[in-house]
This record gives structure tokens, sequence and C-alpha cells, in this order.
């Protein structure tokens, strides 16, 4: 049993850990600028339909192969 | 999901377009999504668009980093190369200068729609400088492409854990690290890339978004409630001489052959988790869903007494 616990601690201690995060992405959060949620849906909305073409392009690989 | 036979292992991989998700506090948004949203005659843009109108409702923070931008410029130009040449390798009419003005109005319709994407979001941006150090040891760890490797730096460097993505490469990955979320289309395959990858997953991290969900938004039926310890756990007794089952296998070979080496403890736990769970003894829906949301979190709370 002595060994079984040890083996399991030896495991735990080569298992990688997570490291602590090293940019604090809160302190420059910016808000949006449209609050409204009706004004934002239209947003969007638009915003999805800005780019007027045709052509269709691998999105995944981003056609860079 | 309540479908005969054992549920699918989730895998830290979900859905953004199933009516059922709910958006992360903070995310971080790859390129695949942002591009596909913005662009009309992509096959998955309605989801994409959609989830990003989710975020900004929910207000969620979104992290991007200075790549995805340029990423996205460089989609919106090839875009123009491919107007004008559907069939042909990008490679050999890179250069082709007739299509240039083409593609500086299209950029510049990329550019607009971005920038009204942004207005909507709670946003934060990193700068590729700031995770780049960390790219050469994803990709040997985890073999990610370069850019790829830039978003899991992202991931790495700022702690959060929840990625939206439609690219299955991601999926090597492991679970502690990444949560996936992806169009429902790609779920089933991003999972399996997963599974292939033989990314090993520990009770702990499979139990906890579970829990999560039941807890949060109570959108378990009873067997996903108790699916989660009977199956799961089914290969973890393999180990239950060693560390209590903590470590399991999430491959295939792992769930085909069930060993029946569980302890008299561990069996009695799964008794009662079994018999605490079911309908039958629970009477009404709803007491029965509090019986089992009990059960599940003395569940989860062992296991973590058992990995520390």
């Amino acid at each position: 049993m002595a060994s079984t616990r040890a083996n399991t601690s030896r495991r735990a201690t080569h298992r990688p850990r997570r490291q602590p995060a090293t940019i604090d992405w809160r302190a420059r959060v910016r808000e949006p600028t449209i609050n409204d949620p009706e004004q934002r849906r239209k947003a969007i909305e638009q915003a999805g339909s800005l780019i007027k073409t045709t052509a269709r392009i691998d999105t995944i690989t981003l056609d860079r192969d | 999901m309540t479908g005969r036979g054992r549920p699918v292992l989730p895998r830290g991989v979900y859905t953004f377009d199933a009516p059922t998700w709910q958006p992360p506090q903070a995310v971080v948004l790859d390129t695949s999504v942002v591009v596909e949203a913005l662009l009309p005659n992509q096959p998955e843009h309605r989801a994409c668009l959609g989830v990003l109108d989710q975020l900004a409702a929910a207000r969620s923070t979104v992290l991007y980093k200075r790549l995805l931008e340029i990423e996205l410029w460089e989609a919106t130009f090839n875009l123009a190369l491919r107007e004008r040449h559907p069939r042909k390798n990008l490679r050999q009419i890179r250069y082709d200068n007739r299509i240039r003005p083409r593609a500086a109005r299209l950029l510049r319709q990329a550019h607009q729609a971005w920038q009204k994407t942004l207005a909507t979001l709670t946003s934060s941006t990193i700068e590729v400088s700031e995770v780049a150090g960390a790219v050469p040891r994803l990709m040997q760890e985890y073999g990610l492409q370069s850019y790829d490797a830039v978003h899991a730096a992202t991931l790495l460097a700022t702690g959060i854990t929840d990625l939206l993505t439609r690219d299955a490469g991601f999926a090597t990955l492991p679970p502690r690290l990444a949560t996936l979320h992806t169009t429902h289309a790609r779920l089933a395959g991003t999972r399996a890339r997963r599974r292939r990858a033989g990314v090993r997953t520990r009770v702990k991290d499979v139990l906890m978004p579970e829990l999560v969900d039941v807890i949060c938004y109570g959108n378990y039926g009873w067997r996903d409630m108790v699916s989660p310890i009977s199956s799961r756990a089914e290969p973890s007794s393999r180990y239950s001489s060693r560390s209590s089952g903590l470590d399991m296998p999430s491959g295939r070979s792992a769930c085909r052959k069930p060993v029946r080496t569980a302890t008299a403890r561990e069996a009695t736990f799964r008794r009662r988790i079994i018999s605490e769970s079911t309908p039958k003894a629970a009477g009404p829906r709803a007491q029965f869903a509090k019986s089992a949301r009990d059960v599940l979190a003395t569940c989860v709370l062992r296991a973590h007494e058992a990995v520390q």
C-alpha cells in the first residue's frame, strides 16, 4: 500500500500544471458603445452583411495552404 | 439527450448553436468564428453571427488577439482572389494585380464590419508579443499550428479556459486547458479528435462542467445525472487500487473492456447514486432533481477529496 501511494504522488508531481495567468485582461476591458438591445441586434445584422461577395473560402485554414 | 444507450461524453466540447447554450463570462474568440460570421455566403454564417449576438446580450467579455484582425484581412484578400479565380490554387494567383482594387473595397468593408461588431461587444485585446513566448512549447506539446498555438497561448496567459472556435485542431489541448465551444455540425468531429488525440480526462474535469450545468441551468434529465457516474466511472475502476480511478483514460479501448475490480466502497457508492437517482424512488420530478443534484454534488466533493 505504501508503494502505491508513492507511485500516486510521483505521478502527481510529474503531471503538467497550469501556469498562473500572466496577463491582466480585466484591466483593459472595453465596454460596448452600442448598449440598446435593438440597436445592438441591428448592428450585428449589418456587420454580417457588410461584406458583399459571392465567393466562399475555407474559414478554418483561411486558404493559407 | 435522453436517447438510448450511453450518453455521449462531452470531452469539454460544447455546441454554441444549441438552444440551451449559455455564454461563458469570458471567452477567447478564434478567427474562424469571426470570419464565418462576417461573410454572408459561408455555410455556418447564421450560427456564428448568432453567437456574437448572444455574447453581446450576455455581456460576456470577448478576448481576441491582434492576430485575429490580421487573419481577417488575409481572408478578405483571399476572397477577392477567389472571386476572380474560383478554381485556381491561390499560391499561383497571389500576385495578380487585377484583383487589388476589388480587394481594397472588400478590405474596407471588412474593417467596417469588424468595427461594428466590436462596438456591440465587451472586449479585450491581447497583443501577439505578450503570448509569443509560449508558442514553441505549445507547438511541441500539442502539435498545434503556429497561429493556433498563439490562440492557445492566449488561453494560458489569461487564465481563461473557454475558446469559441470552429477549428477541430484545438481538440489536442486537454479539457482542463481549453473548453471548446463549436458549431453543432462540428461537435462530433471535434470530440472524436479529442478522443483520438489521447487526451486524458480526470473525473474532476468531467464532473465539474456537468455539475455547473445541473445547478445553474437545470437542463439535464435524470439519465444524464446518473450516467456521468455510472458509465464514466466504469473504466476508472481498473485503477481503483492505485488512485481511486481519478486518472482515467478517455480512449475507446477503455470503454470497451469494463473490468469489474471496483472496491466495495466504490460499488456501494455507485449503488447509492443509482438508487437515489431513479425517478421511482424520488416521486415528483422536481423533488427528484433536487436529490440528484445533491448526489452529484456529493460525488464531486468525494472526487475532489480523493484527488487531494
